[in-house]
């Protein structure tokens, strides 16, 4: 069994941002791996850790240099290897990154058994990469998988619907959208990341250049209103409330 | 502009919701319900297609979207951000070769919606995907009121078929 778990990167959520115009200024911007993406290299380290039939777990990433950031951190976690998809825009949609690493799986001749990534890329704050790729491939998935047992040839997941969980069945080769509550990711100790430094990495060319969608309008949210706080005994401060309300907000 | 197709989820009312947007996009509103509600009857559109499909099938639900697309000459398809709007509008658009804009997660969904609305939709319109609990003047007056008319917050994918007309 060969396992493929996808590692993009994403700002650090701890970061600030800098708005630019019609985007976000990458220069300044602290990357990490995708922490959805965490869990799928945690899972694929931990099925190999847990079977004898696993041969290889192999992480791929599409982006400009933080993707190697996240790469070598999914290595430090335990792939055996990386691949690089080589793309300078850092801000490309779904569909592009997609496509790219569907058909490097393709090019390839790798035959992977199971492709594992983050049900959300928080970048973006998007899930469609994950079914796009298994269409491009013509696979099945599963989305928001909490729960996975990998058998021989098949997978049971269980994921996330509208307020419940449920269990499903699919044959392999598939795809699994990793939630959270998955599994622990481990934190790679000091020897772990020196040795992910030596593993191999692959580095190819994106398949497509273009993205299906350009940004044509940019925007941060707006900032929230200034609060007033209003003290007092109850009936003081319902007063008062419906003096705000009537006088200066004149809603009333 | 093209024709529309609205993807219809029983019990879904962000699905009636799209039909203002749909209406508002111009050319001809067609329907695909995904399951077996009676609903089809009442939906404000040209033409109602119908699948039954019960349970979590993304791989039958992206078949029957691209066949409802062939049948229907849609150019542009709306699908709720559910949980199966969000597995199944990748699909389709990676199986018809078109473009994807998304929601993300339900905590996105609708300013990601409305952002979406923003860039062509009027300001009626956009109001009408703002109003909680109303189908948009889908359904409302109808005898029968369809289920799926339930007050919600939930935003919308746009999923594009191929040949899509962009927003921008």
């Amino acid at each position: 069994m060969k396992i493929l778990a996808i590692t993009n990167a994403v700002p650090d959520p701890r970061g600030t941002l800098k708005l630019g115009d019609n985007h976000i200024e990458p220069s300044g911007v602290k990357w990490a791996i995708n922490p959805y993406d965490e869990y799928a290299a945690e899972q694929a380290v931990q099925l190999r850790e847990q079977r004898d039939d696993v041969e290889e777990v192999v992480a791929i990433a599409v982006g400009g240099d933080e993707a190697v950031t996240a790469l070598r951190h999914a290595m430090a976690m335990g792939a055996d290897r990386g691949i690089h998809i080589v793309c300078d825009d850092v801000w490309h949609d779904d569909m592009f990154v997609a496509k790219c690493i569907a058909d490097a799986i393709g090019a390839s001749g790798d035959s992977y058994d199971l492709i594992l990534c983050g049900k959300t890329n928080l970048s973006r704050d998007s899930e469609s990469m994950g079914p796009a790729i298994a269409e491009f491939l013509g696979m099945p998935h599963v989305g928001s998988v909490i729960a996975l047992e990998v058998g021989d040839g098949i997978a049971k997941a269980t994921h996330r619907v509208a307020g419940s969980n449920e269990t499903v069945e699919i044959k392999l080769p598939g795809l699994i959208m990793c939630d959270k509550t998955l599994v622990d990711p481990r934190y790679p100790p000091l020897p772990k990341v020196m040795q992910a430094r030596k593993k191999p990495l692959e580095t190819i060319e994106p398949s497509t250049e273009k993205a299906s969608t350009t940004i044509v309008d940019f925007k941060m949210p707006p900032e929230k209103g200034s609060c007033t706080m209003i003290e007092g005994s109850a009936q003081e401060m319902a007063t008062e409330l419906l003096r705000v309300l009537r006088e200066e907000a004149k809603v009333l | 502009m093209g024709n529309t197709l609205v993807i219809v989820e029983p019990n879904q009312d962000a699905s009636m919701q799209m039909f203002t947007a749909a209406k508002e996009l111009g050319g001809d509103v067609h329907a695909l319900v995904l399951g077996t509600c009676d609903c089809a009857s009442v939906l404000p559109c040209s033409t109602a297609y119908q699948v039954a499909i019960d349970r979590y099938t993304p791989l039958a639900a992206t078949e029957a979207i691209a066949k409802a697309i062939e049948l229907s000459g849609a150019t542009t398809v709306l699908i709720a951000a559910t949980q199966i709007g969000r597995d199944v509008a990748p699909r389709v658009a990676a199986k018809c070769g078109g473009a994807l804009l998304g929601a993300g997660n339900t905590r996105a969904e609708r300013h990601q919606c409305l952002g979406m609305a923003q860039r062509d939709i009027s300001d009626d319109t956009r109001r009408g995907l703002e109003r909680q609990g109303d189908c948009g003047g889908g359904c409302g007056g109808a005898p029968t009121r369809c289920g799926a008319c339930l007050p919600s917050s939930a935003g919308c994918v746009l999923a594009a078929a191929a040949g899509w007309l962009p927003f921008a």
